[in-house]
């Protein structure tokens, strides 16, 4: 009994979520000749990519300006169009684009993705917690700028009580066979005070193999806000800061920890003999009389 | 491209922490025809059964299966039972009853528990043999464990000589999880492959000689296995961020630069 095409694509839907960072061109490149029918898989996973774009803080460059942006739902507006807080524009994000513009399709499509992009319109921000958002964002790219090497932040305001930090760091080694990501999601409710902070790391080694670090953890507290909102941006950051560091140094501690119980738990390096087995002397004391007799 | 070969890519991005289910999503979508071929080319966790005729464990692959049944090594009796399922030659199972005895010290020595279990059968002018071994660790500390080997051999005799051919994976997967460390899983496999010439005085050498493969190829992994686990990963997160200040290693980098420029001012004078 064959799968039917929908419940091929939607495989091909779970498979392109579970892509580690920077290979989810080669995961659709995969899934696309498994699957073997174009018109049906590229419609039934634009969700797939929507949420997989969006969970993983993929980054894009606005035209004219010179940071990125990062795609989340904390700036989605509507179906497709996403805010830069800080240039206070909005642009249009094709989510096909990560996948199609790496593979071979022709000139005329891959401008008209550009174009897209180019579809920026002003946003208006909410005038109450702009300056907050505002102030947050400039501590926070200090802090990212002094711990991620090549991080990036974005800070929305979604609602008028609602501040969201997003933080990612990414470095891409394909040529070695290696990938990571860092991303943190942050979300500040200015009514009660609630901090709340996601964080995921995935790193993945592939030579001659398949290895992956597959780490998280959440973590929720409550700050004061006040009007006087210097002392709330730098109890926020401080809140992300001490966090940072302790998770950070958690899994260094971790992988000391790993490395020389859990790992020496399951194999040792040599017999208690210290020596390697002595394969004609086994033999010779248990059965080689048996094989011997033919 | 070629289904198979896709499938194989990507299996190996796929994460290992969720390798069954992804095969079984993986047959799903390929052609009905590839499925053989990639159940015994991708590498699954181990399973282990109890052999009711002996007491002992054994571990089950495809290649101790026939049909729905797995055949004990060592009772050499398949559970459920088939009347006809496929047995190694008589002399293929000498060697299989020597082997597992060896390696059932073998895997003492090295593993301290765990299971072992290896299994022969007949190629058209070669045999094959598979040395399965899979250790789970105890959980102490909320750290879970499982290490998995799969040494697969091709036998060639030729004379007094025989070539052997090893394709080996390890599967290591490790796991914890507590207040502070929220959830960490470091899963993987690696496969390795070697190709040696050893003399066969009389058939108790192939256990010897597959033994001494199997030990050199275990330690190499091992090493391997520790370099890219807790080596290179931990090295990736500590790329992805840092712990210390960049902006003072960066003026420190600046200060450095500052005085070197001065010293060679100072010797060019």
């Amino acid at each position: 009994m064959s799968t039917s095409i929908e419940d091929k694509v939607k495989i091909a839907s779970n498979f392109l979520l579970s892509s580690p960072p920077g290979e989810v061109n080669d995961v659709f490149n995969d899934v696309r000749s498994l699957v073997d029918n174009d018109e049906a898989l590229q419609d039934g996973i634009l969700q797939a990519l929507e949420q997989y774009n969006t969970e993983q803080l993929i980054t894009v460059t606005l035209p004219e300006l010179d940071y990125e942006v990062i795609v989340s739902n904390h700036g989605k507006v509507e179906e497709e169009r996403y805010v830069d807080p800080r240039s206070k524009q909005s642009f249009k994000f094709d989510h096909m684009r990560l996948v199609l513009y790496n593979n071979s399709i022709s000139i005329k499509k891959i401008w008209k993705m550009i174009i897209k992009l180019k579809e920026l319109q002003p946003h208006e921000a909410h005038a109450s917690i702009e300056p907050l958002r505002e102030a947050i964002e400039k501590k926070a790219f200090a802090y990212v700028n002094d711990h991620y090497p090549e991080g990036v932040c974005t800070v929305y305001a979604p609602t008028e009580n609602q501040i969201a930090i997003a933080i990612v760091d990414n470095k891409y080694n394909p040529g070695n066979f290696w990938n990571g990501r860092w991303l943190a999601t942050w979300t500040l409710d200015t009514q009660t005070g609630e901090l709340k902070g996601a964080t995921k790391i995935n790193v993945h080694y592939y030579e001659d193999g398949n290895v992956q670090l597959n780490a998280d953890k959440n973590y929720e507290t409550k700050v004061t806000v006040t009007d006087d909102f210097t002392k709330t941006v730098a109890t926020v950051l401080k809140e992300v800061a001490d966090f940072d560091k302790r998770y950070h140094s958690s899994i260094n501690n971790s992988y000391g920890d790993l490395a020389e119980n859990t790992f020496k738990g399951l194999r040792r390096a040599l017999p208690l003999t210290r020596n390697k087995m002595d394969w004609n002397k086994i033999l010779n004391y248990k059965i080689g009389n048996e094989l011997s007799q033919k | 491209a070629d289904q198979y070969d896709c499938a194989l890519d990507l299996m190996r991005r796929l994460p290992p922490q969720n390798v069954e289910e992804n095969l079984n999503k993986l047959l799903e979508l390929v052609n009905p025809d590839l499925g053989d071929e990639l159940l015994s080319a991708i590498d699954q966790p181990l399973k282990v059964r109890h052999c009711q005729q002996t007491g002992k464990d054994y571990l089950i692959c495809d290649y101790n299966r026939d049909g729905d049944s797995y055949r004990s090594p060592w009772s050499n009796e398949y559970d459920p039972e088939l009347p006809d399922g496929a047995l190694p030659s008589p002399t293929l199972r000498k060697l299989e009853v020597a082997a597992n005895e060896a390696f059932d010290t073998y895997r003492e020595m090295y593993y301290e528990g765990g299971i072992s279990s290896v299994y022969t059968f007949d190629l058209d002018d070669k045999f094959a043999v598979v040395v399965l071994i899979k250790k789970v660790g105890d959980g102490v500390r909320r750290m879970k464990g499982a290490w998995d080997s799969i040494h697969v051999f091709e036998v060639q005799e030729r004379g007094r000589n025989a070539h052997y051919k090893l394709t080996s994976t390890v599967m290591l997967y490790m796991i914890t999880n507590s207040q502070d460390l929220g959830n960490l899983n470091l899963s993987g496999s690696m496969t390795r492959q070697s190709e040696q010439d050893y003399p066969v005085d009389d058939p108790s050498a192939h256990v010897a000689n597959i033994g001494r493969m199997v030990e050199d190829i275990e330690l190499k992994m091992r090493n391997s296995l520790q370099e890219v686990y807790f080596g290179k990963t931990q090295d990736i997160v500590n790329d992805l961020r840092s712990l210390g200040s960049l902006e003072e290693s960066r003026q420190q980098a600046r200060i450095q630069q500052e005085i070197v420029g001065r010293l060679m001012e100072r010797n060019t004078r």
